[in-house]
């Protein structure tokens, strides 16, 4: 008996498929049918997805705009509210550079009070430089004994004579420096 | 000759045809009609997951703001106006170191101010390092007292304690023996901040204020002013107020 591969039909119209051909064309029906079908839903939902979108959007800006609305008719509290914030912080900064100068004061006035006291200058690195004027020299030593019980006292320290001038009337001028001890 | 070849073409594999290219089409759609929609559906989405977020700010800012005390926050915001003003407000310094000199019981012999330029704002002055660091301006006056040294030491220490805020910088004690007292220069800082131009952005958050800040500003509202304070009209800026430069939030101020 003879076989299709054998013979050829000149009255037929189509050529015979090759197996791997009929499978595709088997396939492709199917596949394209599913895959347009799939295209419309997925497409239908996509459509859907933006329209939602779009209404959440439009609600969410008009929410927006009126939380902003509402922001703005309170922009003098916000403003206030920002400034004095800022204003506090440099306050704080201001107060932590302030320092007590009683310190100083205090331990001038136990060494050596008016008139005695001709002047008082604050150095750098809290260094006090006193000139001091006392009608007899058993006072300059008072005066000197006076800084003495201070830096036993631990309330100044580095105590310096820069100098003494015993003048011609029995006077004496003194200068004395220290530093003072910060607690 | 063609045309036969293409109408057997067609006549064999129509079907498969119209598929194949109904496949393609399909293909082509996904590629450049249902791929980049996807993209922008998702771009949406996020772009209103970030505004649904912003909203959440917002919502507490507003709300916040509305619920606050106008009358207690323009109370906290003069008292720190008053410690630190936005003008160099020169008659207010006077004033407190006067008020001061005045309850210690200390007469002032002296009082200059260098470098005062324009007497309402430090506009177009470089700004010291020391200005650099603290945020605001600085504004030196030296004022020359006479009295005890007590006096002095407690006249010293109360400048520091006034509602506007003075820092003593440095000072001297020399004897006048024409007075028989001390006679004493002092150096005092003061401060002053401009006001900013504009606040910022709508969706900045608002600013907290931490249990430091009210203990501080406590301070200030516990200080008796030393200065009769000119009477400023303590009323909200308009609603039509807006965030740009052109206009002042400040304004009652």
């Amino acid at each position: 008996m003879e076989t299709s591969a054998q013979t050829i039909n000149l009255f037929q119209m189509n050529a015979g498929f090759s197996p791997v051909f009929s499978l595709i064309s088997k396939y492709l029906r199917i596949i394209s049918l599913v895959f347009v079908i799939v295209l419309i839903f997925v497409g239908a939902g996509i459509a859907f997805w933006f329209y939602s979108l779009n209404v959440t959007r439009q609600m969410t800006e008009q929410k927006k705009l009126a939380l902003v609305k509402q922001i703005e008719s309170n922009v003098a509290k916000e403003a206030m509210m920002k400034e004095t914030k800022f204003r506090l912080s440099s306050i704080g900064k201001i107060l932590s550079l302030q320092e007590s100068f009683t310190p100083f004061l205090d331990t001038t006035i136990r060494i050596a009070q008016v008139p005695e006291l001709t002047s008082f200058t604050l150095g750098d690195q809290n260094v006090v430089a006193l000139s001091i004027k006392t009608k007899t020299l058993s006072r300059a030593i008072e005066i000197s004994n006076a800084v003495f019980t201070l830096v036993s006292e631990r309330k100044i320290f580095s105590p310096m004579l820069d100098s003494l001038t015993v003048e011609s009337d029995g006077s004496v001028q003194m200068n004395i420096s220290f530093k003072v001890i910060l607690k | 000759m063609r045309t036969y070849i293409v109408k057997r073409i067609w006549r064999m594999y129509r079907e498969s045809i119209i598929y194949g290219c109904v496949l393609i089409v399909g293909i082509f759609t996904l590629i450049l009609g249902i791929i980049p929609a996807i993209g922008n559906a998702w771009n949406i989405q996020n772009e209103i997951n970030g505004v649904v977020k912003e909203m959440g700010a917002l919502e507490k800012k507003a709300t916040t703001l509305t619920a606050l005390d106008s009358t207690a926050v323009t109370t906290d915001f003069q008292t720190v106006l008053i410690a630190l003003p936005s003008t160099k407000n020169v008659s207010s310094i006077m004033g407190s170191l006067e008020k001061v000199a005045d309850a210690v019981g200390i007469p002032i012999v002296g009082f200059s101010m260098d470098t005062l330029g324009q007497v309402g704002t430090g506009s177009a002055k470089k700004r010291t390092a020391e200005e650099q660091k603290i945020g605001v301006q600085v504004l030196s006056a030296t004022v020359s007292v006479e009295g005890t040294i007590e006096k002095i030491r407690d006249y010293i220490d109360a400048i520091q304690k006034t509602s506007r805020l003075m820092r003593v910088k440095n000072f001297d004690l020399s004897f006048s023996s024409k007075n028989n007292a001390m006679h004493s220069k002092i150096v005092i800082d003061t401060y002053f901040a401009e006001f900013p131009k504009t606040i910022g952005s709508v969706s900045e958050s608002l600013v907290e204020f931490t249990p430091q800040d009210q203990e501080l500003l406590g301070k200030f509202v516990l200080l008796k002013s030393p200065v009769e304070e000119p009477s400023r009209p303590v009323e909200i800026v308009a609603p039509s107020a807006s965030r740009s430069a052109n206009s002042n939030p400040f304004s009652p101020f």
